[in-house]
């Protein structure tokens, strides 16, 4: 047993300075607490190989590198032919890559959020680059609805191959059923005109939908109850 | 009904931590036992197999709905690990099986780690104290529990366990407007690499008993004065005179009528402006009637309903998750954290079968600090010995070690000082 004199304190043996002030410790033999406690480890000894640095300066190298392409480019088609800003097209992949690098490729969350994450940042993507093109908009027209079906379906594969751990995709199956409905909403508001595309997107959707209530079983009715509770 | 088919609608304080929830405020505290003997791992794990199927409210997963988060069962093992890093650290449910809670072991010492959407310290000691009996019943050791102090591995869970009790007795009511002060917040300097620094004082329970008490005070009053004079102490002279305030977490199964093992308090800020004349006894008067006014049925009734009114609200129910979280979280840095400068949370004194206190030595319980709260205390006590401990995440300890000067000082009491020394080189 030790005592720090400063803090009028008994201190377990296996500490050389006082918790609370830091100063070294005195040896004393004749303890008033109970050796219940003061023989007793507490705590291991903490290693540096709790901090994943490696990992950590991977994804700051991929950080400094989108920044760096994006700003160099920059910089050269603003000093060479500032007329033309093929830099936002430039700015525009560097974005969509750093966002597929980082969240598709590198993190850890689960596949449907990996797929769900994509689907915005890839019609972000194609957004972007029709507007910046200009002519018609064939990103909302056409890609919106068939990169959501495409998504739909695969998550639906993969509910139908990992039937074990269906549960873990219904929710994003919803979301993506919920999201097929949207391209149809644009064109009856008139934000898009390419009718057919947008009702293959919806019946896709509504399809989906149907399958799922008529084919699974009582958990998934269960499942989708949770899931709106409010 | 399949036991799958059960699920759990978050509590109130459960659709809280969540949203709240980052590496600095981790929501995670944590309960050891110290046995007298080595933890064997496999024995531990046969333990952990056993006894979490008897508590189906941790034995869950958290999952997102469209408006709400929900509890659902956990079909996977939770595995016993060994102790590596800081108490209270970040719970990764997906490195967990999938599970919020944590079992760890190390040396003589079994913990628990829960998030604290799960349940509260009340819920979390049961399960704790079901760990520790199963674990010396398959050691050999043979446990007469006839007071009823455990709830049994093999016995049913009861309904009443699973109760949202927030619910059982939220009153719609219109709520008094109290006006609340900004709070003298604790400054210092965060540890590099993140962690939490864990200081345990252990002193004897029947001599602070009888201390407090020659004070006209009972424990909890005492060491609440002893802390607010600890952070006047400490703060630096000069600057904004915020008034310090210690959040007081309260255990409503001791006033509502409640067997659940999910969240069950409310909080209550004890509020002092400190003037330089104040002595720790003035401290003792104003605590007392604080803590008297504050603790009636009426007055947390009042705090159930205020605090569930966002969530009863019908335009706030049908607002998309996402958007709640932020919600969520600036209700919390703004009425929570800027409102209190320390939490001291008192679990109270744990009761064991006597033939499981022959072979546990003590008990101790740390609750995590926060971004702005970067220093807590928590308190229990086992048998005679009784546990005062701070985790904070800052490198300064004046808070802590005024605390332990003054409460010698006062007392006289013999403290025993054991850390983790987190960040503090040896």
């Amino acid at each position: 047993m030790k005592r720090c004199t400063s803090c009028s304190v008994d201190v377990e043996s296996e500490h050389t300075k006082c918790p609370l002030c830091q100063r070294s410790l005195i040896e004393v033999t004749d303890g008033s607490v109970s050796s219940a406690i003061s023989d007793t480890a507490w705590y291991p000894a903490y290693g540096e190989g709790q901090i994943k640095k490696q990992f950590q300066l991977f994804r700051r190298l991929i950080d400094f590198l989108a920044i760096s392409v994006a700003s160099i480019g920059t910089v050269i088609n603003l000093l060479t032919d500032p007329q033309n800003l093929w830099c936002l097209y430039l700015v525009t992949c560097v974005v969509y890559a750093w966002i597929t690098f980082r969240h598709t490729i590198l993190s850890r969350v689960h596949i449907g959020a990996k797929v769900l994450v994509q689907i915005f940042a890839l019609m972000a993507f194609l957004f972007v680059v029709n507007v910046l093109a200009g002519g018609e908009k064939w990103s909302l027209d056409y890609t919106l609805p068939f990169i959501i079906c495409g998504a739909t379906l695969f998550i639906t594969i993969v509910m139908i191959v990992k039937r074990m751990r269906w549960k873990e995709f219904s929710g994003f199956v919803i979301t993506l059923i919920i999201l097929g409905f949207i391209p149809l909403l644009l064109n009856i508001l008139g934000l898009t005109h390419a009718m057919w595309a947008a009702a293959i997107a919806g019946l896709y959707a509504f399809l989906t939908l149907a399958g799922m209530l008529i084919f699974s079983d009582k958990g998934f009715k269960d499942d989708m109850f949770r899931r709106f509770h409010f | 009904m399949d036991n799958n088919d059960k699920w759990y609608k978050l509590d109130h304080a459960g659709k809280l931590f969540p949203s709240v929830t980052d590496t600095t405020n981790t929501s995670t505290f944590r309960m050891s036992m110290i046995l007298d003997r080595f933890i064997d791992p496999m024995t531990l794990q046969e333990a952990v197999d056993k006894v979490i199927v008897r508590f189906p409210t941790l034995a869950v997963k958290l999952d997102s709905g469209l408006f709400w988060r929900y509890l659902v069962p956990n079909p996977n093992r939770l595995i016993a690990q060994k102790e590596v890093t800081y108490p209270c650290a970040p719970i990764n449910a997906k490195d967990n099986n999938g599970y919020l809670l944590k079992v760890l072991y190390f040396e003589n010492k079994i913990s628990i780690e829960v998030f604290h959407a799960l349940t509260d310290g009340s819920g979390a000691i049961e399960f704790l104290k079901t760990l520790v009996y199963q674990y010396l019943i398959l050691t050999g050791v043979k446990i007469h529990d006839d007071e009823g102090l455990i709830l049994q591995p093999d016995s049913f869970p009861s309904r009443s366990e699973a109760q949202n009790s927030f619910d059982a007795y939220y009153i719609s009511k219109p709520v008094k407007k109290i006006k609340q002060n900004r709070a003298l917040h604790i400054q210092g300097t965060r540890f590099l690499p993140y962690g939490h620094n864990v200081i345990h004082g252990f002193m004897s329970a029947s001599q602070l008993n009888r201390i407090a008490k020659d004070s006209g005070v009972t424990i909890n009053t005492y060491l609440i004065a002893i802390l607010i004079m600890a952070v006047q102490m400490a703060r630096l002279p000069g600057g904004r005179q915020s008034p310090i305030i210690v959040a007081v977490p309260v255990n409503l199964r001791n006033i509502f009528k409640s067997k659940s093992l999910r969240n069950f308090y409310a909080v209550v800020n004890i509020e002092v402006d400190m003037t330089p004349e104040m002595a720790l006894t003035d401290l003792f008067v104003e605590v007392t009637n604080q803590i008297q006014e504050k603790t009636t049925r009426e007055n947390l009734e009042d705090i159930i309903a205020e605090n569930m009114r966002f969530e009863k609200n019908p335009a706030s129910r049908f607002t998309p998750m996402g958007i709640k979280d932020v919600a969520i979280k600036t209700g919390f840095d703004h009425w929570g954290e800027n409102r209190k400068t320390i939490t001291l949370t008192n679990v109270g004194k744990i009761m064991l079968p006597s033939d499981m206190m022959a072979h546990t030595k003590a008990m101790e319980t740390t609750i995590y600090p926060t971004t702005k709260s970067p220093v807590n205390c928590a308190v229990c006590s086992l048998g005679d010995e009784l546990a005062v401990t701070f985790a904070r995440n800052i490198m300064e300890s004046e808070v802590i070690r005024e605390f332990f000067r003054i409460l010698v000082n006062h007392s006289g009491l013999e403290v025993h000082v054991v850390s983790n020394d987190w960040g503090v080189s040896s």
